[in-house]
């Protein structure tokens, strides 16, 4: 569903991405891990046509930016790292914005709306985004998403700011929606969502891919005994581990 | 230097942090004179209130004049004129307006700046940050400016002999009045949060628009009537608004003459200010959430659900946030109600005010544009994630000011039709001034993509000095030449020759007036082609 080939992005004579090649399939959930500024969200927005990039292809779902960008973007979801949204409209007229830009079915994703204002314990919609705390923004962000059942979604550190039970919450509901095939892309700084939740795991530094596979597979990659998410993610971004 | 130690280096370093526009790119331009740029953009922001104070003071002026006789005439026991009592209470309300106005946005200025939550967690003197806040917000205060500044300077003009006390008297009232809007803006600031503050700056908004709209028709009557009936009513009014208690008591006599009422004056807004430091210091900027409207969301999803879904989201929401950002509102009713006020009044002839109305309301569909940029900015890069193509949303925010200025001079040519029905011919400028308002609308939002860098956390400033006085300068020239010529057309063609158009054959005059209004429509289109494919390029890469 996400295929990245040779993704370089450079920012000036900083190459915030190298070559970076990227397979995610329907029915999967990828973490991308990596230290600070390695190239995470740089990528995510790559790959969801919000940056284009120096060099490299990208296919969602078989399309490509290049013919089919507004088809591509409103397939898939996007929880962004920050959650910004118009500080002056209430939070019941931004998701009324996305269900219209989105064209939703106005019934189907009431329905799901509800739900999910339920589960994530969401009753502030009639004031102001801009009176929002930054994990009310966040819960709204995801919530926008989530009610249009996207087949494609990236989550860059979607958890940040929600509270324990809106982010036990959330894991539940990538699980579910993994279950029903969607391709779920996301970043966290938090090893055990990633070694609990996901079926592969990259590890990029400096732009580039260091590591990729399955719990499984990494573990046999890390150096002697390391056994832990933890212990390999430190080993292979520690300084003087070879890059690549 | 003595200067600069007197003041502490926090707010010196807060200055200069607030005044020059911040390029992140290119840094060597910004040790190229900070204060420069700063004053140019000071001075490209306060250009608009400018055109009014001269266009107003005149008009007070003249009332004045005509208002000037003595009460003793009338056998009351009183060193003041007629005009004093019916100007008593416009020096009130005007102030207080002006304070208020100022109080309102220098919430919203504490509360919107970006950068204010992270000053706070430096260690800055919380009065600095107070203080450079008010100082941005007088910028935004130009209504308000206008009508105390044009006010008060069309009064002491009636003393010309003590001009230059005048003005210092004027500009010891505009430092009175904003320690005052300074101490309502703490008294805010401490009472309401960010969204009330910004409803309460429309209110307050509203309020003087009515108020400016309204007042001369109160006043003007008193002309044709016998000042003596007036007075009688009035001289409740004069025992109310001419006592020594009032500070503005103290201004107007102070302009005629006893300056020792400046002292007073002087002391009181000393002493207000050092309260306002005082206090500023123990302000909290972070006021506790209101949750009033916490009902439970289902009830909503059922209404909202009813509603047809393609019903035009973008331009639902471009409206939306467009009538909450309080600037917006003053650029759509600025050029409106000072026309309509001059209108009613009949103080200006139609020429001037339409010439008038098309400067303003070009330069601030410009500035419109601008500040809608910004609602994309602010949340950027979450617009791109959007199934939209951006240009799309950007043709929303050229379009809407097109034509929402449209209407208003339509408005303003029916009122001008009725009062004097040759104006109709105006209705061929039409045209024209959709043209130069889109193009205005195109070029504020081409310099705005032009530094996609650029500083917006200060909503004052969101074009550089010489970016405004760029717009600025479009505006002027299209609007002063289409309506110059066309207006010499017009006058031509209906009341036959005038001045040295008489030494030329006729058809020569017309020849060339049209000429001339085909060459600026040629010009025009060209610039709005330029623009447009300038856009284009920028939105590419
Ligand atoms: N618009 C930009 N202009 C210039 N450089 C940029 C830009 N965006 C990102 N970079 C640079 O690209 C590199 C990668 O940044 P990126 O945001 O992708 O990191 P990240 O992996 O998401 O980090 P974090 O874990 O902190 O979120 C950084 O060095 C950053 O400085
Ligand atoms: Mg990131």
């Amino acid at each position: 569903m996400i295929i990245a080939k040779a993704l370089t992005k450079k920012f000036g004579n900083l190459t915030a991405v190298d070559n970076l090649y990227l397979h995610v399939r329907s029915g999967e959930i990828y973490s991308f891990l990596g230290p600070n500024g390695a190239g995470k969200t740089t990528t995510i927005r790559m790959l969801t046509g919000s940056l284009s990039p120096t060099s490299g292809a990208i296919e969602i779902d078989r399309k490509r930016y290049e013919q089919d960008e507004i088809t591509i973007k409103r397939g898939i979801g996007v929880v962004p790292d920050e959650p910004r949204m118009y500080e002056n409209l209430k939070g019941i007229e931004f998701i009324e914005f996305v269900k219209g830009i989105y064209h939703l079915d106005p019934k189907l994703t009431d329905q799901r709306f509800n739900e999910l204002c339920a589960a994530f314990d969401i009753d502030f919609l009639q004031t102001y985004i801009g009176d929002y705390s930054h994990g009310m923004k966040q819960k709204l962000m995801v919530i926008s998403v989530l009610m249009r059942r996207p087949k494609v979604l990236f989550l860059d550190e979607p958890t940040v700011g929600l509270d324990a039970r809106a982010a036990r919450v959330l894991k539940t509901l990538l699980d579910h929606f993994r279950n029903e095939g969607s391709a779920i892309l996301l970043t966290t700084h938090i090893l055990e969502i990633a070694e609990k939740m996901s079926d592969r795991i990259g590890i990029i530094r400096n732009g580039k891919m260091v590591v990729e596979g399955s719990m499984e597979d990494l573990r046999k990659i890390g150096n002697n005994q390391a056994n832990s998410l933890e212990d390999i993610f430190l080993d292979l971004t520690s300084k003087d581990a070879s890059a690549g | 230097m003595a200067f600069k130690t007197m003041i502490p280096l926090d707010f010196r370093l807060l200055l200069r942090y607030s005044l020059k526009n911040k390029k992140r790119r290119n840094k060597e331009k910004v040790r190229s004179g900070p204060l420069a740029s700063a004053f140019s953009s000071w001075f490209g922001y306060l250009l608009a209130p400018l055109i009014f104070v001269v266009f107003l003071t005149p008009v007070y002026y003249d009332l004045f004049l005509k208002l000037a006789v003595p009460l003793v005439k009338f056998g009351m026991n009183s060193p003041f004129l007629v005009s004093d009592v019916l100007l008593a209470p416009v020096f009130t309300v005007t102030g207080l307006l002006f304070s208020l106005q100022f109080a309102a946005l220098l919430v919203v200025e504490l509360f919107e700046n970006d950068m204010t939550p992270l000053l706070l967690t430096m260690p800055i003197r919380r009065s600095s940050i107070f203080i450079v806040s008010s100082m941005n917000t007088l910028l935004m205060t130009n209504f308000g400016i206008s009508m105390t500044v044009s006010i008060s300077l069309a009064y002491s003009m009636l003393n010309r002999d003590r001009l230059w006390w005048g003005i210092l008297g004027i500009c010891l009232w505009m430092l009175f009045l904003i320690a005052l809007g300074v101490l309502f803006g703490l008294l805010l600031a401490k009472l309401i949060g960010k969204t009330a503050a910004k409803r309460a700056s429309q209110l307050i908004t509203f309020l003087i628009v009515i108020l400016v709209v309204i007042s001369p028709s109160v006043v003007t009557p008193v002309n044709g009537l016998n000042p003596g009936s007036v007075l009688r009513s009035l001289s409740g009014s004069a025992n109310l608004f001419l006592s020594s208690g009032w500070p503005h008591y103290w201004l107007m006599v102070a302009l005629k003459g006893q300056l020792a009422f400046l002292i007073l004056l002087l002391a009181v807004t000393v002493s207000l200010f050092t309260f306002v430091f005082v206090c500023a210091n123990t302000l909290n900027y972070s006021p506790a959430r209101k949750n009033r409207d916490r009902r439970r969301v289902e009830v909503v999803g059922e209404k909202s659900g009813a509603k047809n879904r393609g019903s035009f989201p973008l331009l639902k929401k471009e409206l939306r946030l467009m009538f909450r950002e309080s600037g917006i509102i003053w650029y759509l009713i600025y050029p409106l109600a000072f026309p309509i006020l001059l209108v009613i009044g009949r103080y200006h002839q139609t020429p001037f005010v339409s010439l008038l109305f098309m400067i303003v309301a070009t330069m601030y569909s410009g500035m419109v544009s601008v500040t809608m940029m910004v609602f994309e900015k602010r949340i950027w890069p979450v617009p791109t994630y959007f199934p939209v193509s951006f240009l799309s949303s950007i043709r929303l925010k050229v379009f809407i000011p097109v034509v929402l200025f449209v209407l208003e001079s339509l408005i303003l040519l029916g009122l001008f039709i009725a009062q004097t029905p040759s104006a109709i011919y105006d209705v061929f400028m039409i045209a024209p001034i959709a043209m130069i308002l889109y193009y205005c609308s195109l070029l504020g939002i081409r310099l705005f993509l032009q530094d996609p860098d650029r500083d917006i956390s200060q909503r004052n400033r969101l074009l550089k000095g010489s970016e405004v006085l760029r717009l600025e300068a479009v505006s002027i020239g299209f609007s002063v030449g289409f309506y110059g010529a066309f207006y010499c057309l017009k006058t031509f063609l209906i009341e036959g020759s005038f001045l040295f158009f008489e030494r030329l054959p006729p058809w020569s005059v017309i020849l060339l007036l049209a000429g001339i209004l085909i060459a600026l429509l040629a010009l025009l289109l060209r610039s709005i082609q330029m623009e447009r494919r300038k856009i284009h390029r920028l939105l590419v890469e």
